[in-house]
């Protein structure tokens, strides 16, 4: 499941950001259950791929490894997807990282 | 509104400090009261024909007072403040403490901090457990995230 954070998390080795969205798997579903109940994050509902600006090609490129979600697609394991798709582990890691990038509220008050 | 359900007292709170080899250690269970302050630097902006001030802002800061038990174990808060003041002097130490508890989606705060001091009075005529009060100021960032491990 994807989650947005509503808080700064601190996950050990790394902060995931107030507005960032990251994978349940990151954190342990049961983390997340408590953080949810904590009110510290939530669901992300994710949309198909195909709606997203300039991913038409790959989102039917996708498609054929039965990918359809953006879900889908940033819990499918890179180096398997990678392969499956004759595509690099780099361009890969790249498509995640901008799908990602698309879900992320900066909603930091700055000053000026 | 509705009267809040989420109201929390410090019984189960976890203090944690740097030994001398920067290791977090659980203070928690040798020390009583921990008192901190956030400030922030501002000013005041004069101009011509306004009543009411206006305010710039810069510094943020952080002070802390901890209140310790006298006791006589390696390793517990007064050993290591003791251990901080005479043998390394000068030295930022970590502190981190969590609210309500250690548990996930609490809130943790974390900096480094140098040690102002720290003072004691003893008396002969009291069965009162003896206290050690420890002043710390931030230097750098103090973070403020919610717990997630």
């Amino acid at each position: 499941m994807l989650y947005r954070a509503l808080a700064d998390l601190d996950a050990g080795k790394r902060v995931i950001r107030k507005g960032c969205v990251f994978l349940g798997k990151e954190l342990g579903e049961s983390v997340c259950d408590a953080l949810l109940q904590r009110g510290r994050i939530a669901v992300v509902s994710t949309p198909p791929l195909i709606v997203l600006p300039n991913w038409t090609i790959r989102a039917e490129l996708l498609r054929t490894v039965g990918i359809v979600t953006v879900e889908q697609f940033l819990e499918f394991d890179t180096d398997e997807l990678a392969k499956a798709i004759e595509r690099t582990l780099e361009k890969v890691n790249e498509w995640k990282k901008e799908v990602k990038a698309q879900f992320v509220i900066d909603n930091r008050r700055r000053s000026g | 509104m509705a009267q809040t359900t989420t109201a929390i007292s410090a019984c189960d709170a976890s203090i944690w400090l740097d030994d001398e080899a920067g290791a977090l250690t659980d203070i928690s269970g040798s020390s009583s009261v921990l008192n901190f302050e956030f400030v922030q630097d501002t000013a005041i902006v004069p101009t011509f024909q306004g009543d009411w001030k206006i305010r710039t802002a810069c510094g943020r800061d952080a002070t802390v007072t901890l209140t310790a038990v006298y006791t006589t174990a390696n390793s517990e808060a007064v050993d290591l403040i003791k251990d901080w003041f005479f043998n390394y002097r000068g030295t930022k130490r970590t502190l981190t403490f969590y609210l309500p508890d250690k548990n996930v989606g609490s809130d943790k705060y974390s900096g480094e901090f140098l040690m102002t001091g720290f003072s004691s009075t003893i008396s002969g005529g009291t069965p009162d457990p003896v206290t050690v009060e420890m002043g710390l100021e931030s230097s750098g960032a103090v973070t403020w995230t919610t717990a997630a491990t």
